[in-house]
């Protein structure tokens, strides 16, 4: 399986991080303030938002790499947790799209989001 | 913010925030959202704005556990020139107790707050106690009324906690604004009625925690919790 590219400083993100651990429970409430409550999802899924800026041409061009050799959403890949060091398998791209801005010379940026997955 | 959609169906919800978090207080947190996995399963939380006691304002109320040989008579002057004091005394022969047992942790840091006043020099025993182990601190109180603090935590792993005085023989003293939090220090007394600051069915109020790393092991975070009132 593949794995997600890390920066040439050998990083996977950049701060500030946010890390979000998921898990879709439906709540149903009566009139008497009682709720009722299920999970709608088997287990807690973690979402990164890898938000990359000053990168380097070459740092830009194998995330785009990447982003097309995953064919966007579509594929599984391992994700080096940033902040456990733990590799996480069945990851993919949240969103097929992927947006880069050239801001200058060796100063690109750019935003992935990476969720957990069943696989 | 609170909601009053229906009677008997309002809602309480907290919204905290937290800032430069270690990374074993963030494991904590994310530990605890996902054992409870997310809004599914309640647990039991507390207010970090309120006093845990119930009814701290009518000492009468049968929340309060006493020994029987205590008599608690209401309508005394207090310390803010009201008449919400309440004159506790032991009859009995030996120290008697007044006390409020909580279902929390009994080994959290708590503070037990109260103003005490009484006819002459007296000593008072104020405790903390969980199911195996309590902490007693003796305090002096006068004619002056005097508020008086007891505070720590237990070595003891139990899931209640029982704060109050003891009252030796034949010991009568004027009490006011008992308050619990906790925390280690007090702050400032607030009257309770009918409920007190421990929530025992509070969920997570999103399906989504997220905690945001800004530096190096320092990270933030702002989430809700909710409970039926």
């Amino acid at each position: 399986m593949p794995t997600f590219p890390l920066l040439s400083s050998g990083a996977v993100a950049q701060y500030s991080l946010p890390v979000l651990t998921g898990q879709a429970v439906q709540t149903i409430r009566f009139l008497d303030g009682a709720d009722q409550r299920y999970l709608i999802q088997g287990r807690t899924f973690r979402q990164w938002e890898i938000r990359l800026t000053l990168l380097t041409d070459s740092e830009i061009a194998q995330l785009q790499t990447f982003f097309t050799e995953q064919q966007g959403d579509y594929t599984k890949f391992d994700f080096p947790d940033p902040l456990s060091g733990q590799m996480i398998p069945n990851c993919r791209l949240l969103i097929p799209e992927m947006t880069c801005s050239y801001e200058g010379v060796g100063a690109s940026s750019t935003l992935l989001y990476v969720t957990e997955t069943n696989g | 913010m609170i909601l009053l959609p229906d009677p008997g169906a309002g809602r309480l919800l907290w919204q905290l925030a937290y800032q430069d978090l270690s990374p074993a207080d963030t494991e904590a947190l994310t530990n605890h959202y996902q054992t409870c996995r997310g809004p599914f399963r309640g647990f039991t939380f507390i207010d970090p704005t309120d006093n845990m006691f119930v009814s701290s304002s009518d000492l009468t109320n049968t929340a309060w556990g006493k020994s029987e040989s205590v008599q608690v008579e209401s309508g005394q002057a207090d310390p803010v020139n009201g008449t919400g004091g309440f004159a506790l005394t032991n009859t009995g022969e030996t120290d008697a107790y007044f006390t409020q047992t909580l279902p929390v942790p009994a080994s959290y840091a708590y503070t037990l707050s109260l103003y005490l006043q009484s006819a002459g020099a007296s000593i008072v025993k104020l405790i903390r106690g969980g199911p195996s182990e309590q902490q007693i601190t003796t305090v002096s109180v006068g004619p002056q009324w005097t508020r008086v603090l007891s505070s720590g935590a237990l070595n003891d792993y139990g899931t209640s906690l029982s704060a109050g005085i003891i009252l030796s023989a034949g010991q009568q003293v004027s009490a006011f604004g008992l308050q619990l939090e906790a925390q280690p220090s007090p702050s400032q007394y607030r009257a309770t009625a009918q409920t007190g600051g421990v929530y025992t069915e509070a969920h997570w109020s999103a399906n989504e925690f997220v905690v945001v790393a800004t530096g190096n092991e320092l990270f933030s975070t702002t989430f809700g919790i909710d409970t039926a009132i």
